[in-house]
């Protein structure tokens, strides 16, 4: 614990530093993701089902998906208001903000399913997501971090994906990836990717 | 890929062989890190594409080079992700395009950048509009309204009008695919988005409820890879559309590497060019009435080749090269297969490697100086596939109706910074009233203005 708050104020003093923003400004960022932390969990982990860990997500990718919340480009009864006052300014600054915190450090728990691990390990690499999704599937520029999210998140945006009932960045590189998975791969693709750290 | 017409380099075909035998030997189809599914005709494919290049270049083959067969409907329909890296190459390896910043620039932030801008003598910038997210296409309706396309993450339209002196962004239609090529003529506007070309009639009356458009042309493949536009349209109200292929270098659907003249009146359409890859800009000359467009070259060779292009259409049909031949007298290391340069019309001028040549227009207004008058003004949005990033600038060039005197001036640049950090990326030019004329920037999703004054 004692730890975990020194890291947290290390993080924090970093922020400060690395923003040219006043010390109120970083006060009120920090109060206006209070009601994120609420549901995305304790410093951005999540441990709620369906909610994502937002944590140490690359800031392009997180600024990018408050646009899409904001302009209804992605549909989400909860976000969508919640976005629809933010202002670019307070966009780019809870991006960076979450960016900087540290992503999970909890190893997963012990593996119940390890055939459907090796079949989402060997489509994690036929389907490239490491191209985008980076090395260690830990996220860059406008690709989400997908290593460690939680199983039934990453399930669920393969499915939206799929059916389009969600739009991604990278000239709609994830509809072209999910659209021939069937529900099985999914599944398979989900649990091997939420298990990586 | 039918390999045994790619003759012309018959030495090289004799080491593709022996390379071809050693990967056997070897380990069959490890040299090929591409789709699953691939066959191994296909890997095999792929090792003398990456044997073809290595011995062009020069380098030893590597093994964790991407590759792609980008030859086929599957690939074209469900390109992987990462399709504009399919033909990666050892020098290149590792450049990849950016993501557009996900908020437009702050007014004060685009003050901060056109400070860098350097114009030539006489010239001034400023900020026409600031918060247009990733503004693409521009074009003027009768009463002064500016329409603005976008790029894929926004998928708007927007229209900009002057309320009290004050520039007011309005979000006319949003949800697009990829709306970058937008058109005005007889008070309607155009917008092309990938397959369809859609007409709103009376557009500039109704920019707070747009009418439900009319899909005037729909004779369009669904690729996405490249299958964004631009649109010119001429004084009888024809749209010149460009339709690139779906990949960065292979041969690709008969429906692709062309543009076409289409009639928005009934739906018919010729073709007025083949042979094209990637073109995002076109305009008519008004000396002239021919149509002359900028093309992007194909990646994955070298920094320095090939070069990008500017090209004029003097004859119906005329083909420029794609994929067999690059700017004019390249032919390519793979796609060649036997056809020399010479079959093909050459560019007007090579305007240099990884340029991104985008939106032009013809100098048709008065403000500026005469060695300007009807001078083609070019928007480079910049390279991803060079380490060091080229473009990011205006340019004029001056040329007569016959192609020739070519002369080429930076007007305004300065929106690289270093290597690879873009400050902005200028992607289309057009005229304003006054003679001045206006810049539209899908990474700071701004508007720009340059005037000249004595």
């Amino acid at each position: 614990m004692k730890r975990r708050l020194s890291l947290c104020a290390f993080v924090v003093a970093a922020i400060a530093g690395a923003l040219p923003a006043r010390a109120e400004d970083d006060a009120a960022i920090k109060t206006k993701l209070e009601p994120c932390f609420a549901c995305h969990g304790e410093n951005g982990i999540s441990e709620i089902d369906g909610v994502p860990s937002i944590a140490a997500e690359p800031d392009i990718f997180l600024e990018w998906q408050l646009v899409f919340f904001r302009t209804g480009r992605v549909k989400s009864e909860i976000m969508g208001p919640l976005a629809a006052d933010l202002s670019d300014d307070d966009i780019r600054a809870m991006g960076a903000y979450l960016a900087a915190l540290p992503p999970i450090n909890t190893p997963p728990p012990p593996d119940d399913a390890p055939a459907m691990t090796a079949v989402g390990a060997k489509l994690a690499a036929s389907r490239n997501c490491g191209n985008c999704h980076g090395e260690g599937f830990h996220g860059q520029q406008g690709a989400a971090r997908i290593a460690g999210q939680r199983e039934e998140v990453i399930m669920k945006a393969l499915h939206d994906y799929k059916s389009g009932a969600r739009f991604g960045t990278g000239i709609a590189a994830m509809p072209e990836v999910v659209g021939q998975l069937n529900d099985e791969q999914i599944e398979a693709l989900a649990h091997f990717l939420s298990r990586q750290r | 890929m039918n390999l045994s017409t790619g003759g012309g380099h018959s030495g090289i075909l004799l080491d593709v062989q022996h390379a071809l035998i050693a990967s056997r030997n070897q380990q069959p189809g490890k040299g090929c890190k591409g789709r699953r599914g691939m066959t191994e005709k296909i890997m095999l494919a792929g090792v003398l594409a990456a044997a073809v290049m290595a011995l062009t270049a020069g380098t030893p083959a590597q093994a964790q080079l991407k590759h792609y067969d980008s030859n086929n409907e599957s690939f074209w329909k469900n390109p992987p992700p990462d399709w504009f890296l399919g033909d990666e190459t050892e020098q290149q390896k590792g450049l990849a395009p950016q993501p557009n910043p996900p908020t437009p620039a702050t007014p004060a932030q685009l003050e901060a950048n056109l400070k860098k801008i350097k114009l030539l003598p006489g010239f001034k910038i400023g900020v026409f509009a600031a918060n247009v997210p990733e503004a693409r296409q521009m074009a003027w309706g009768d009463k002064g309204t500016l329409f603005v396309g976008s790029w894929f993450d926004a998928g708007n339209v927007y229209a900009i009008v002057d309320e009290g002196g004050k520039k007011v962004v309005k979000t006319i239609l949003s949800k697009l695919t990829v709306p970058t090529g937008i058109a005005f003529y007889n008070g309607a506007l155009y917008v092309a988005d990938v397959n369809k070309i859609y007409k709103y009639d009376n557009a500039e009356a109704n920019l707070d409820k747009m009418p439900a458009p009319k899909i005037v042309y729909d004779d369009l493949p669904p690729y996405i890879p490249h299958g964004w536009k631009y649109l010119a349209v001429d004084k009888q109200g024809m749209l010149y559309v460009p339709i690139g292929p779906p990949c960065n270098e292979c041969m690709a659907p008969t429906s692709t590497m062309q543009i076409r003249r289409v009639n928005p009146n009934n739906g018919t359409a010729e073709i007025i060019a083949l042979g094209v890859r990637n073109s995002v800009g076109g305009d008519v000359d008004p000396r002239s009435g021919d149509y002359w467009f900028s093309e992007n070259a194909r990646d994955w060779i070298s920094d320095d080749l090939p070069s990008d292009k500017l090209n004029h259409v003097t004859r119906l049909g005329q083909h420029f090269g794609y994929p067999y031949c690059h700017q004019g007298d390249l032919p390519d290391p793979t796609y060649a297969m036997g056809h020399k340069c010479s079959e093909f019309t050459p560019p007007v001028l090579k305007l240099g490697p990884h340029m991104a040549p985008l939106g032009m227009k013809f100098y048709t207004g008065s403000q500026f100086p005469a060695e300007f008058k009807d001078a083609i003004l070019l928007a480079e949005h910049g390279s991803w596939n060079r380490h060091k990033y080229n473009g990011g600038r205006i340019v004029a060039i001056s040329v007569d109706p016959a192609g020739k005197h070519v002369k080429q001036q930076v007007l305004a640049t300065g929106w690289i910074e270093g290597d690879r950090t873009f400050l902005g990326r200028p992607n289309d030019v057009i005229i304003a009233p006054d003679g001045s004329i206006l810049v539209a920037d899908d990474w700071a999703g701004a508007i720009y203005r340059i005037s000249y004054a004595k």
